[in-house]
């Protein structure tokens, strides 16, 4: 290599990485100042209290705090996932007239009956977990939509023992002077303030939003969508039920307009203002637009159209919202435990089975059989078309092969998907550059790190950091979206790296890459080699993969045509033709 | 003559961050220009700020037709025509259906006529025709993009990491494209490609790019080579460097 080693490095990546290896652990270095929004909102809301005891300004802040309850239970989910509910009066309105009817027709005690508003939301949101399990983007707000509609038309609005429109009256306050209003709803707030902030930030909360980012990213490493959803969902569901169990318990009525999609509508809108994924945007919205909404209403005593062209204005003017602050996570410098977690070498490697795929009348996979031991590293090569991506993706789990067999470790994978075989630990990277866009490397780094199903380990930190130095300054803290596509193809690299597979398939990890890029991947594939990872590497620079492998697989039409090792498979004629070579290219890359 | 393209201070904007600064330069009927520089240089930011899609300050002329500010489909009308890195296909529509989307601007006639010629010149695409371009190979895919690019007949082809994903016999086709192209001395090509063997044996000229300005020019009389822009890429960034370096002490000061 020419003299690329002596490029400069960034001076700032040397300095952040010279430290002990890599290890993240999401948001634990920022827990003291994360406690800084409740304290701040804890003590606003006090001021308002000894400032202005019982006075219109606390009717107004203890109305504003259960919406603010309302639309962090929209933000905890919505956020992350980038979904957008549009029934989240599903779960307020049910739990409120939970609440309300327990309290009012069976005598409960206000504090029990808000209890089982809270589970009741808690239910729902399970429910609508798993209803929607499948379901993403426009499908998963038609669903949320039509739940909601249907309660409060079919269920809120015409049952007699719900009072119809009217709903349930008189039930019975959870305190009985203003003030004590008052401190339970904002207590209640700051609470879920706590609370969704600390989910948002939890390796839970990482993982939800690397969904929401990509979901085909976060499946290929072993992420459990389904169960995070689950998790997501149930805790939004929880704090709506908390939100409108408190509205009926202390307004002292359930009427049906809780459940109406007004209520869903306001939500929405008050959670997109803010800011998704921001805790600090959403209650933003809330205590501002709820002041301004206050303020119109007395002024020109018709709010609406003042208010909707505000709220569109704000859309127009701020499309990422008022206070776009999303939940990071910061690198840890804390040392693991050094161990030594390579492959069990004796166990059984990669088998295949004469595989077979087809694309309509195109033969893809044509009986293909291969084996790759354990620790060895093979290329596989082959025109255009030949079908290398194909099985790699059969191997991944992302596509089935209608015949054949793929073992892993002894063990046959069958219909397991793609998340299923990554934590078996087989991960394969994407030919077409594949990110989280919004989170930046480290952020990455610490997605890897939280799918990670091993012990702890020592991280190359060396290969890391060569990788880390092709990113320039300039990335230090940017999202990958900002920056340009070649550092995401790196940042799949660094991943490998921080929560190394035990079989990885790379597919073109050198394309649109420049040669100190190339130079750094090299580094930390073979970083990974030396670790005993399997790799099956497919690759059209020749020159740079000769570097890495021994034996060579070469494909064509579906089917292996040859088997050689690196440094003889451009001698095989067989191979030159079919793979457009028309002299000896050693530099055919 | 006139330049088919020309650029006065030219600067492109992208997500509100400056990535091509104050850059000048034309490019002449039949002429082959080679972008170089790393990853992050500028490059495809600058294709892009030609072709319409992201902010750009400073003038842009196509055939002495001004386009600073000209919106996509009059760039096209132009013959300012890109083939963007990442291939951006329809993968729910069949090849031929991608390819016939590259020519709606030219008559049907002949984006049909177009269509079919490209066909019968990649055997592997004709094959294909009816698959929906979401199925096809990554290569395959990389093909079409070029070929789609090719539909509407540029005046001034961008293309952008055209050999990403191709195996070296679809390499040769590409090349043997870009130059059938600009042998009738009537279009041009821009070129970036990661693969420097490739794309200087195309190159008439070389322009080097760092941090989004121009750092230097080659001609095809300096016999451009990857070792040389290599060096001379070097070379450029050390003489950034001590400037870098007493910034970065100052900021530690």
């Amino acid at each position: 290599m020419s003299g690329l080693e002596e490029l400069p490095r960034d001076r700032r990546w040397h300095q952040r990485l010279t430290g002990p290896p890599w290890q993240l652990r999401p948001g634990v270095s920022r827990r003291g100042r994360r406690l800084l929004l409740p304290l701040l909102l804890a003590a606003v809301l006090a001021a308002a209290e000894l400032a202005a005891p019982d006075s219109f300004l606390t009717d107004l802040l203890g109305t504003a705090c259960i919406a603010g309850i309302m639309v962090l239970s929209w933000t905890v989910f919505c956020g992350p996932t980038r979904e957008i509910s549009f029934g989240h009066a599903f779960f307020i309105g049910s739990a409120g007239y939970l609440a309300g009817f327990l309290q009012a027709r069976s005598s409960w005690n206000p504090w029990s009956a808000l209890l089982a508003g809270v589970g009741c939301g808690l239910l729902l949101g399970a429910f609508v977990a798993l209803f929607t399990a499948r379901h993403r983007g426009l499908y998963f707000s038609m669903v949320t939509m039509a739940l909601q509609l249907t309660l409060y038309r079919a269920l809120f609005l015409r049952s007699d023992l719900l009072g119809g429109e009217e709903g349930i009256v008189g039930v019975r306050s959870l305190a009985a002077t203003r003030t004590g209003i008052y401190a339970t709803v904002a207590a209640a707030l700051v609470a879920a303030c706590i609370v969704v902030d600390a989910f948002l930030c939890s390796r839970t909360g990482l993982l939800l939003g690397a969904t929401g980012e990509n979901e085909q990213l976060a499946r290929s490493l072993g992420v459990r969508v389904a169960l995070l959803r689950l998790r997501g969902l149930t805790l939004a569901g929880a704090l709506a039920g908390l939100g409108g169990g408190l509205y009926v318990l202390t307004q002292g009525q359930a009427n049906a307009e809780l459940a109406s999609e007004e209520i869903s509508i306001r939500t929405l809108l008050l959670g997109t203002i803010g800011g998704l994924w921001s805790v600090p945007g959403a209650l933003l919205s809330v205590f501002a637009l709820q002041g301004v909404q206050a303020a119109l209403f007395r002024l020109t005593r018709q709010d609406a159209l003042a208010y909707t062209g505000l709220l569109l204005g704000l859309v127009l003017l701020l499309p990422r919202g008022l206070l776009p602050l999303r939940p990071r996570w910061p690198r840890q410098r804390s040392c693991p435990r050094p161990t030594t977690l390579g492959p069990d070498h004796d166990a059984p490697g990669l088998m295949l089975s004469d595989l077979g795929v087809r694309f309509g009348g195109v033969k893809a996979l044509d009986g293909v059989s291969l084996e790759v031991v354990r620790g060895e590293s093979i290329g596989l090569i082959g025109p255009n078309g030949a079908g290398k991506t194909t099985l790699l993706s059969v191997i991944a789990g992302v596509r089935r092969a209608e015949i054949g067999e793929v073992r892993w470790g002894g063990r046959a994978l069958g219909a397991m998907d793609e998340a299923q075989r990554a934590r078996l630990g087989i991960r394969k990277t994407h030919q077409q550059v594949v990110y989280f866009p919004q989170l930046t490397l480290d952020e990455h780094l610490a997605v890897a790190q939280a799918c990670w199903q091993g012990g702890e380990f020592e991280v190359d930190a060396a290969a890391l950091q060569r990788l880390a130095a092709c990113d320039g300054a300039a990335g230090e803290a940017a999202p990958l979206e900002r920056l340009p596509p070649s550092r995401a193809r790196l940042a799949e690299i660094a991943m490998a790296l921080a929560a190394p597979p035990e079989l990885l398939l790379l597919d073109e990890p050198f394309a649109a890459l420049d040669r100190e890029e190339v130079e750094a991947v090299c580094e930390a594939i073979q970083a990974l080699q030396r670790r005993g990872v399997t790799m099956v590497i497919v690759e059209h620079r020749l020159r740079e993969l000769f570097r890495l492998v021994e034996r060579v697989v070469v494909m064509d039409h579906g089917r292996i045509i040859s088997r050689q090792p690196a440094a003889q498979v451009l001698d095989d004629p067989v191979v030159r033709e079919a793979y457009g070579l028309r002299e000896r290219e050693g530099n055919a890359g | 003559m006139t330049p088919l393209l020309e650029l006065l201070e030219f600067a492109v904007t992208r997500l509100r961050t400056p990535v091509v600064r104050g850059l000048s330069f034309t490019l002449e009927p039949g002429e082959v220009l080679t972008l170089v520089g790393r990853n992050g240089a500028g490059k495809s930011s600058l294709l892009e700020g030609i072709a319409g899609l992201h902010a750009t300050s400073g003038e842009l002329r196509c055939g002495g037709r001004p386009l600073a500010g000209a919106a996509i489909p009059e760039r096209l009308r132009a013959g300012v025509v890109l083939c963007a890195e990442g291939r951006s296909l329809f993968p729910e529509m069949s090849l031929r259906e991608n390819l016939l989307l590259g020519g709606y601007l030219a008559p049907r006639d002949a984006a049909l006529r177009r269509a079919e010629e490209l066909l019968a010149r990649f055997p592997l695409l004709a094959e294909r025709s009816a698959q929906k371009a979401g199925s096809l190979s990554g290569g395959e895919q990389q093909l079409l993009a070029v070929c789609r690019a090719l539909m509407s007949g540029p005046r001034v082809l961008l293309l952008d990491e055209p050999t990403g994903g191709l195996a070296p016999l679809y390499r040769g086709a590409i090349a043997a494209l870009v130059r059938e192209v600009v042998a009738e001395g009537e279009r041009s090509v821009i070129l970036v490609d990661d693969n420097l063997d490739f794309a200087l044996d195309l190159a008439d000229r070389v322009l080097a790019l760092a941090g989004g300005r121009e750092v230097f020019r080659l001609t095809r009389s300096d016999r451009p080579s990857a070792d040389l822009i290599l060096r001379e890429l070097l070379a450029a960034e050390r003489r950034a460097t001590p400037q870098d370096e007493g910034r970065t002490n100052r900021e530690e000061a």
